[in-house]
């Protein structure tokens, strides 16, 4: 799932930084719909747009956070998703 | 402010070795986001029944995360992946909107995102894990840990 979402945005990643530098930006296959202040103002708007289906929020930032669970490092916790 | 103690008991006693063992846990209900909420109830369609269960405070996790088959029960869809950093490099997991209640502490938080993982068979003394508390919401709280005294204060 999202894997198109996902390649819209890393191929248009530059002009995205450009124009939504830490905005949110709402994408659903390879198309843009909007850029919004709040994750939460992006989801509403994809709900009210598109249902319940799967669409891509990301926020428009240069680096990726990369988010640590040491108890899912260590192994005391299943890190498969 | 309010403030929250939560004991742990051995039998009829305050038992510092019972938080020991399980950490902080707190019951929790996982339910759909407010906004999905409402287009079903528009849609004329069911509300799925939350899934609740048992939620660790994990002051190492970054971000807090939910058991990825419980939201995927609730016919949530995700809207984005993380990068998650384990032993075996960089793993992209799925990111959910999701709305957690704790009934113990009459609190409701609704996020905007969580990370589902895979928390399926993680259970402390009989009670099911399925969230993980991170620190995107102890950022909003005052969390004191007492261990000899067996129990912990959440003030939000």
């Amino acid at each position: 799932m999202l894997e198109k979402e996902l390649k819209y945005f890393e191929d248009h990643k530059e002009e995205l930084l450009k124009h939504y530098e830490n905005q949110f930006v709402l994408i659903k296959d390879d198309q843009l719909i909007g850029a919004f202040t709040t994750e939460a103002e992006a989801y509403a708007a994809g709900i009210k747009k598109f249902g319940n289906q799967p669409f891509l929020i990301k926020r428009v930032t240069r680096d990726e956070e990369i988010v640590y669970f040491p108890a899912l490092t260590l192994g005391l916790l299943n890190a498969r998703s | 402010m309010p403030v929250h103690n939560r004991f742990f008991l051995q039998g009829n006693q305050i038992g510092p070795h019972v938080l020991m063992q399980t950490g902080p846990l707190l019951q929790v209900e996982v339910s759909i986001p407010s906004t999905l909420a409402q287009l079903l109830t528009a849609q004329n369609q069911a509300i799925p029944p939350p899934v609740t269960g048992w939620a660790l405070i994990d002051t190492g996790a970054t971000r807090s995360c939910v058991d990825s088959k419980v939201i995927a029960s609730l016919g949530v869809k995700p809207i984005g992946v993380a990068v998650t950093g384990t032993a075996g490099g960089p793993v992209q997991q799925y990111r959910y909107p999701a709305r957690f209640r704790f009934p113990g502490e009459g609190l409701e938080i609704e996020f905007s995102s969580v990370i589902g993982v895979n928390l399926a068979g993680q259970s402390i003394g009989g009670r099911d894990i399925i969230v993980l508390l991170g620190r995107d919401v102890l950022s909003r709280c005052v969390l004191i840990y007492n261990g000899p005294g067996g129990f912990f204060t959440l003030a939000f």
